[in-house]
């Protein structure tokens, strides 16, 4: 017999307890593991937006709740074109409309056709729209494969009733080619939104510095913010950031709650098994093989609760994933990193977990524990 | 405290005394003048006794008059709060690694086996090597020889519940010497058991004592198994008093011009 055979010997003995407390474990491990992975399937969809079109940073309007509410005046988008180092600036409204049943997150994308090359768009079949056309559309290859549609044809999904077909187009990002390009002008008047766009994507010249170039845009209008990696998208849309927060709130909870459980556990057992243990110590255990045994059970436990738990919300994720109001939306990403997050949590619980019975057995005195009934 | 002259240790070990092997082994376990008390209770109260090496002690005494505490003394599992214990003259008060004299110098029999439940035999003899310079094949095959010193050979994978009283015991004895200790603590091994049972566990005793020259201090209220330890001594309100006179009959020749020392008396 090897320590290991003797930590799942144990374990074995209370078969039901143990797996018990594994499915406490695996719960917890599920809760970490699928708030990370829809928060950060719902960030990048919404960084998507802003990660559109070929742009060395983006500048929309600071701090609004969602960034598809920012507003930029086509002034301020002319200011950040004259600012020393920038090459161009393109101005593009984004708005989301609900499509059809398949398509409820269904984004239109208002670019001037002079600036479609410059935004990255590669016309892969038909032509461009005309700069004021009011009925001309582009749809990425991606939504025209999903809505049937070919160049020349009408559409007749509500909202876009009318408008047809004029080219398929191919942007750096699969966002950008579920959705659909119309004139500025044209979209602007749709939404109502006359004068201005949502975001600004900005390159620069290549010997310029791109840091500097973003603190002198914000430094020059107080209300726009360049943002360039992920992680900076909350200063653009707020709902990122307390999505983030939210997400850290819920798996502090999560994991407070299975702490709780697998001590509880352990500390049972542990009284439970005082007269083993003192029997133990009084037959030669150090204090450290026997605060190994109590840490090495849990851990084993936990990482058992790790393994199930990481399947729950691979489960989870993929039912959600089926909901129609997150359709488009959520798209869960499970690699290695997301396995590691569940270890991680795993091993943070069981560390956790077992400090108190640890230290219990490290105090316990074999004499008294042997006195024990 | 006085010693005993003329031991009778077995003939391999007392050869390492002089050449007339009559000078005596050195003495392997001493309590000095311990007192040791749970909270008003005086467990023990100036206890004195020297263990020889090879020898077997028994110790008898009424109930409650300290021996079990005697015994957790010697294991290292209680500590005295006046007075010394020594293992090979070394006072366990300054040992820094008890759990290592615990493990290699003594080996612990209780009243009551003790096992673990829900291993079987094999898996809790070789509990005890866990830890130590043994290789996992090497902990397996020394189990597997002690349970076949024990005669216990076939049950090496049956639990503790699934195994008599005396097999336990037995069980439980091989554990004890799993890491071959230089000393046997043992109380009231044969307490629980009936008369058969309890004189197979008295016969592995023997045995080991014959053979190995095991030093042996058991705790027992067994007349038959304090006859076959070398001297029995008696405890009695937590001091060590003269064993009551052996049956004349049993007291070997060799004791009998043995100077009996003021708390011991030799018995065969
Ligand atoms: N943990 C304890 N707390 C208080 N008193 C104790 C404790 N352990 C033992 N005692 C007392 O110490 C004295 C000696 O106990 P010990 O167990 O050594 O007796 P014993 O000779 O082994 O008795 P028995 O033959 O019944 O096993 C007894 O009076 C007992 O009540
Ligand atoms: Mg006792």
């Amino acid at each position: 017999m090897t320590f290991a055979g003797l930590i799942l010997r144990n374990l074995g003995t209370r078969r039901l307890r143990t797996a018990l407390t594994a499915v406490a474990v695996a719960i917890s491990v599920m809760a970490v593991v699928t708030l990370d992975v829809v928060t950060h399937s719902l960030q990048a969809s919404a960084a998507n937006v802003l990660l559109m079109g070929k742009a060395d940073f983006i500048v929309a309007q600071k701090s609004v709740a969602d960034v598809l509410t920012s507003v930029v005046t086509e002034d301020q988008v002319a200011r950040v074109e004259r600012t020393p180092g920038v090459r161009s600036a393109v101005g593009v409204l984004v708005g989301a409309i609900n499509l059809n049943a398949t398509n409820p997150f269904f984004l239109e994308i208002g670019v001037a056709p002079t600036d479609l090359r410059t935004f990255g768009v590669t016309i892969v079949a038909g032509h461009a729209y005309g700069a004021h056309a009011a009925h001309e559309i582009m749809l990425g290859w991606q939504a025209a494969q999903s809505l049937h549609l070919r160049v020349g044809d009408t559409m007749h999904e509500h909202t876009l009733e009318g408008f047809k077909v004029v080219g398929i187009y191919s942007l750096n990002q699969v966002f950008g080619n579920a959705a659909a390009m119309l004139p500025l002008t044209t979209l602007q008047a749709r939404t109502r939104k006359p004068g201005t766009v949502t975001l600004t994507a900005v390159r620069v010249d290549p010997r310029a510095n791109v840091d500097r170039v973003m603190a002198r845009i914000e430094h020059d209008n107080a209300s726009l913010a360049a943002v360039r990696l992920a992680s900076q998208f909350g200063r653009v849309d707020r709902n990122l950031a307390f999505l983030s927060a939210a997400e850290t709130g819920a798996q502090i909870i999560a994991l407070v709650i299975g702490v709780i459980i697998v001590m509880n556990t352990m500390l049972l057992s542990f009284v439970e098994r005082i007269r083993e243990f003192g029997v133990l110590r009084a037959i030669g255990w150090s204090r450290r093989r026997l605060v190994s045994l109590v840490m090495g059970e849990t851990l084993c436990l936990s990482v058992a609760g790790a393994a199930v738990g990481v399947a729950f919300s691979y489960a989870l994720t993929g039912a959600l994933e089926h909901l129609t109001t997150l359709r488009g939306i959520l798209s869960a990403q499970y690699d290695v990193g997301t396995v590691g997050l569940g270890l991680y949590t795993a091993v943070g619980i069981a560390l956790l977990a077992a400090l108190y019975p640890c230290i219990r057995a490290a105090s316990l005195r074999p004499g008294a524990a042997l006195r024990r009934e | 405290m006085p010693s005993t002259p003329r031991t009778s240790v077995p003939a391999a070990l007392a050869s390492s005394g002089a050449a007339d092997g009559r000078v005596p082994a050195p003495p392997i376990l001493e309590v000095v003048d311990v007192h040791l008390s749970y909270g008003t209770v005086a467990a023990l109260d100036g206890t004195t006794l020297s263990v020889r090496e090879g020898e077997w002690v028994g110790v008898s005494g009424p109930s409650g008059s300290g021996k079990s505490t005697l015994l957790g003394l010697l294991a290292a599992l209680e500590h005295p709060d006046r007075g010394e214990v020594r293992f090979r003259g070394a006072d366990l008060a300054r040992k820094r690694r008890l759990d290592r004299y615990r493990r290699l110098d003594v080996g612990l029999v209780f009243q009551l086996h003790n096992l673990i439940p829900h291993l079987d035999a094999r898996a809790n003899v070789e509990i005890a090597m866990l830890g130590t310079h043994l290789s996992r094949t090497a902990r397996h095959r020394r189990a597997g020889e002690l349970l076949d010193a024990v005669d216990l050979a076939s049950l090496a994978g049956r639990r503790p519940a699934e195994m008599s009283g005396g097999e336990r015991q037995r069980v439980a004895i091989a554990r004890a010497l799993a890491n071959r200790p230089a000393v046997l603590l043992a109380d009231e091994p044969t307490g629980s058991l009936d008369p058969a049972s309890a004189a197979n566990v008295v016969d592995v005793f023997t045995r080991l004592h014959r053979s190995e020259g095991t030093t042996i201090v058991m705790v027992t209220h067994d007349a038959a198994v304090a006859t076959a330890a070398d001297r029995v001594v008696v405890l009695e309100a937590g001091r060590i008093h003269p064993a009551p006179p052996p049956p004349a009959a049993t007291a070997p020749a060799s004791a009998a011009d043995a100077a009996p020392a003021p708390a011991e008396r030799r018995t065969g």
